[in-house]
């Protein structure tokens, strides 16, 4: 593979994250429609000038669901990540950094959580939450914390014998400071690198969990949910699932492509899981 | 090798015995009083009164634990709260439906990934290796509901060549299988692709070349053999990914396996058997690792376990 082609990959990548970051902020403004707004008068109609992709079996404009389901999915992504990033490092750094019994016993529990296949265990976590969107976010959030803890602790360690964190230890820096200021900046590219990826399974499995019945509840607009609702409909209206599945696709390929390019621009090598 | 395997064996039991708790704290997990919600909306305190005495809630949770844990290794996982039928004898029996589709799904992987990614690799930086390096972009992004949308669409609805649901004979199981077989096979093919190129840059591959083995000799004893290893993790983690990931495909397809069972009880708060199916996927989970360990050792006599 030429360092061209997976460049170009990667901007292809970075230029429908923009797109799509763009159409979430500017949903509102991008629809024509309220997405939530049934019309029993219109269902299932087909593409027009009013409705360019159709309407859906509740007579709902299925390209302003499919851009509201954009900022749905953005959602779901920010939030995950935020969950999974800040306890995932902190627990990392914490194991990495204070060791013995502590790096044993929070090891020990990230070894038992990804015991689990992870949209299980996010399934397990809506089976206590209760189904819903928000549950949701949180129960994929908590499955993805052992993924960001190893990769925390695994660059913790190959960092806290570096000369310039043993110098600012010497110069009497307390444990969070060297954290904040010496550790965490330069953990930011396997971070990064891993957060892009993980916005792509994190979309994938809420619109996952969203066509189990498990996530968004009628009437949000979400990719998944709107799978399932119009799944009935497909042999005489496949707009209504070829739509919402293709924006899926495009969302977690335009995070997978970043990811994977950010990882080469960035030169990171570590474990992946 | 005996002496390895109780070994590992015996490592793995906190890790299954953490699983196993994870598994019962569950129910502890739910915001409020677990008996009031499992009774549901409109329940009189009576109901919640003999929910609360079946599931044994008013005892202290380490005592339910052990109580739990030590009727389970009977055999006993209590009762189903929605048909009363021992949840033991359901988890089986649709266990036994998913680990089938999900070997069907492996074998799809295994199938199309090692194929496609030793092709790419040896024919490295073709059109045929762009190409297929874009298929497995597209397969590991993919929906895999969608994509078995898509497939039953076309194959059953349309076509009619294949049934679009339910379990009865080989024909079933093609849908499935590729749904459920296509983002793993597209991992399986990225890191074939990659282990492949890794090992023919060997000066091993080399020697063997002059010494004048044939192409396919080289490929399959002395370049696959050794690229194996990181395959072989990927198989593993995959085959893992599959029994989870097949609640997707089972949900699409109505296939009568775990996934679907799970996802029915988790709408209908029937916590016996969303606890014990998970604590079957758990323990399914330490044993494949085991194999897995097992397994290097088979192809790589280099590693020893001390």
């Amino acid at each position: 593979m030429t360092r061209l082609w997976r460049n170009l990959l990667a901007l292809i990548g970075l230029a429908l994250v923009i797109a799509l970051l763009g159409i979430a902020l500017a949903a509102p403004w991008l629809a024509s429609a309220d997405p939530t707004v049934s019309n029993l008068e219109e269902v299932i109609q087909p593409a027009s000038s009013a409705h360019p992709l159709g309407t859906d079996q509740l007579g709902r404009d299925l390209l302003s669901r499919i851009l509201w389901g954009a900022r749905t999915s953005m959602l779901i992504g920010a939030v995950v990540l935020a969950i999974a990033l800040l306890a995932g490092t902190a627990l990392g750094f914490s194991a990495g950094w204070w060791g013995g019994v502590i790096d044993d016993v929070l090891m020990r529990l990230v070894d038992i959580l990804m015991t689990f296949p992870s949209i299980l265990l996010a399934m397990a976590i809506v089976a206590a939450l209760g189904p819903g969107l928000a549950n949701v976010m949180i129960a994929v959030g908590i499955s993805a914390v052992p993924r960001f803890a190893r990769i925390g602790r695994a660059v913790l360690l190959s960092l806290r014998h570096e000369t310039f964190v043993e110098a600012a230890w010497a110069l009497g820096a307390s444990d969070v400071r060297i954290l904040a200021h010496h550790i965490l900046p330069n953990s930011l590219a396997p971070l990064a690198v891993q957060s892009s990826l993980l916005f792509a399974t994190a979309i994938q499995s809420a619109a996952g969990l969203g066509f189990l019945g498990l996530g968004a509840q009628p009437p949000i607009a979400e990719w998944g949910a709107m799978l399932a609702d119009s799944r009935v409909h497909m042999r005489v209206a496949p707009m209504l699932v070829a739509a919402p599945g293709l924006a899926i696709l495009l969302t977690t390929t335009a995070f997978n492509l970043l990811g994977d390019g950010l990882r080469d621009a960035l030169d990171v090598r570590l474990p992946a899981s | 090798m005996a002496r390895f395997v109780i070994r590992r064996l015996v490592a793995l039991v906190p890790v299954a015995l953490g699983a196993s708790f994870a598994a019962f704290l569950l129910i502890h997990l739910i915001p409020g009083d677990p008996a009031e919600v499992i009774a549901g909306v409109g329940a009189s305190g009576a109901d919640i009164e003999r929910v609360r005495d079946q599931l044994g809630l008013h005892r202290p949770v380490l005592v339910q634990y052990a109580q739990w844990l030590g009727r389970a290794t009977t055999g006993d996982l209590g009762l189903s709260l929605v048909t009363r039928q021992p949840v033991l004898g359901q988890v089986a029996a649709r266990f036994a439906n998913t680990l089938q589709l999900a070997v069907a799904g492996m074998a799809v992987a295994l199938g199309i990934g090692l194929v496609t990614g030793i092709a790419s690799a040896l024919h490295r930086g073709t059109v045929w290796d762009y190409g297929f390096s874009l298929l497995a972009i597209l397969g590991v992004s993919v929906p895999t509901f969608w994509l078995g949308l898509l497939l039953m669409l076309w194959f059953a609805l349309r076509l009619g060549w294949l049934p679009a649901t339910g379990m009865d004979g080989a024909a079933a199981f093609v849908l499935p299988a590729l749904t459920l077989g296509l983002n793993a096979a597209a991992l399986v093919a990225r890191i074939t692709r990659s282990s492949v190129l890794d090992v023919l840059g060997q000066d091993f591959v080399r020697t063997a070349h002059a010494k004048g083995a044939g192409p396919r000799r080289v490929l399959w004893v002395h370049v696959l053999r050794n690229g194996a290893i990181p395959i072989l993790t990927v198989l593993a983690l995959q085959f893992g990914y599959l029994l989870g990931g097949a609640v997707l495909t089972e949900t699409v397809f109505v296939w009568p396996g775990l996934g679907r069972l799970l996802t029915d009880a988790i709408l209908q708060r029937d916590f016996p058997v969303i606890q014990g199916g998970i604590l079957i996927v758990a323990l399914a989970m330490v044993l494949l690792n085991l194999v897995t360990d097992v397994l290097y050792a088979v192809v790589d006599p280099r590693i020893r376990y001390e």
